[in-house]
């Protein structure tokens, strides 16, 4: 059976030049980054030349480049860690009501300890309501905290805008960029952020690192005590595999900007125009136009997301829902819910998010099959009447 | 999250359809939106054919799959001696928030028993 994987939202599949890279950091060159033989200082050349690589993918200076464990240790940092240091400026965070959990549950957890925090909703089209977000602003407002490219829907957030106005509050702006970097090209010079959030194995890099950008100036108090690592931002002997692999997934990533924005715009453009045009009452969640090229999130009324996730699966295909059942609980996908999309278009959604490595063959495989398999859900359904 | 018998009865829908002529019940799960439908056919006091309709999650269509396999060929009596616990050993366990899908499969079963 063919197996086609379309979640690489999730996570995605390591580069084969990037495990290659990573190799010789296991077994041969493993020291510890901090020692002075030559094992350490071979490994810590690898680590600052990764540095220099990441930093070159979104325009940062190397010293500007913290490494971390991934995503959401990344976001813990730039919240918790900015937060308690501004304290004596203000106590009020702005972020979106469609951030990734690592940022809700964090700012949950900084209200409980003294801060204000506001949400600020978005409208249909997955983008944050400026207007909303400009009013929010305080006197006391010390954090702004944004997603540059939402995981479930796709939509690129207007962060341009953003930065001018935390710029002219004096407000200091953090993006989780972990949809975005190796998507979309990213400056954080352009964008004007002082805090961004990356992850590797979301660029075909490996799990468990990643990076939390920093800008010249920005002072924090770190998460982690224990060491200097890091410049002082983060203790603990550094993951150099990791960070090579980091480092190279970076680079390809830089390499391939042009054709991913090219090839895997066009197959998801196909895919989605397909389906739309022959599954019917089907459609697409958030915008069309202000999107990363490797994401669409699709309803399909009248099924079941999980459901018809498990039969996509039994024919080799991986994607992932925002229905209820997914989720552990009975609560569907918050993101989804925030942009309005009706309940049971919420249980009946599906994310597809593509790569660089799949294939016109993937999409046609997918085409062939997803027809059928909503057809059968749609069929076995007491309740759906086609409109 | 959800067993191997619980996947492939979600992909194979096996016993899925409407059976005319026969007993039915619809049962629903007023919290989630999940609805099952359920058909029986018996002959001299045996369940000969049994079939279902589903919409919700995997652990309805699962649960709705798995009694119309369970019942069949089985005297009415005796299939109404089926509990849930029994049809959640046969999915081999059901997350614990999913437990209402068999609820709801049990449920639609007694009803067109007792009626």
């Amino acid at each position: 059976m063919r197996r086609v994987y379309f979640d690489n939202n999730a996570t995605t599949p390591v580069d084969p030049l990037v495990l290659e890279a990573m190799k010789p950091f296991f077994l041969e060159d493993f020291g510890n980054a901090s020692s002075i033989h030559g094992f350490g200082q071979r490994a810590r050349a690898a680590m600052e030349q990764a540095r220099r690589q990441v930093a070159d993918l979104i325009g940062a200076q190397s010293q500007e480049i913290v490494f971390t464990s991934g995503g959401t240790e990344s976001d813990n940092t730039a919240l918790r860690g900015l937060a308690p240091y501004l304290r004596d400026r203000g106590n009020h965070i702005v972020t979106s009501s469609i951030e990734h959990p690592a940022i809700l549950r964090t700012c949950e957890q900084l209200e409980k300890e003294g801060f204000e925090v506001t949400y600020v909703p978005a409208g249909k089209d997955g983008a944050i309501r400026l207007d909303v977000l400009e009013a929010a602003i305080k006197d006391r407002t010390i954090l702004i905290s944004i997603m540059y490219v939402n995981n479930e829907t796709g939509t690129i957030q207007p962060l341009g805008r953003i930065s001018e106005l935390a710029r002219s509050r004096k407000i200091l702006l953090h993006t989780d960029a972990v949809q975005a970097v190796g998507k979309i090209p990213v400056d954080v010079k352009k964008l004007n952020v002082d805090l961004l959030s990356l992850s590797a194995h979301k660029l075909h890099g490996p799990k468990g690192i990643g990076v939390l950008y920093v800008r010249r100036g920005v002072r924090f108090n770190p998460l982690f005590l224990g060491g200097p690592h890091e410049r002082n931002r983060r203790a603990g002997t550094e993951n150099v595999p990791g960070i090579v692999g980091l480092g190279t997934a970076c680079e390809l990533a830089k390499q391939g900007l042009e054709d991913f924005e090219k090839r895997v715009r066009g197959l998801r453009d196909r895919l989605e125009n397909t389906v739309l045009e022959q599954i019917p009452d089907s459609s697409v969640n958030g915008s069309r136009t202000e999107r990363a090229p490797h994401v669409t999130n699709l309803s399909f009324r009248g099924t079941e997301g999980e459901a018809l996730l498990i039969s996509l699966d039994f024919q080799g295909i991986a994607v992932s829902t925002g229905s209820a059942c997914s989720s552990g609980s009975l609560e569907p996908s918050h993101v989804l819910r925030a942009i309005g999309v009706p309940s049971d278009l919420i249980h009946g959604s599906i994310r597809f998010s593509l790569s660089r490595m799949n294939t016109t063959e993937d999409v046609d495989y997918l085409l062939e099959v997803l027809p059928k398999t909503v057809g059968r859900m749609r069929e076995m359904s007491p309740l759906y009447k086609e409109r | 999250m959800y067993s191997p018998t619980v996947r492939r009865l979600v992909a194979e829908l096996p016993n899925q359809g409407r059976l005319p002529d026969s007993a039915s019940a619809t049962v629903d799960n007023p919290i989630c939106g999940d609805v099952l439908e359920l058909y029986v056919k018996t002959e001299n006091g045996v369940i000969t054919e049994s079939c279902f309709q589903a919409s919700g999650c995997p652990a309805v269509i699962a649960a709705g799959a798995a009694i119309t396999i369970m019942v069949k060929g089985k005297p009415i009596a005796v299939a109404r001696q089926i509990e849930v616990g029994h049809l959640i050993d046969f999915l081999e366990q059901l997350p614990a928030h999913k437990r209402h899908g068999a609820e709801m499969a049990v449920r639609a079963l007694r009803m067109i028993i007792d009626n």
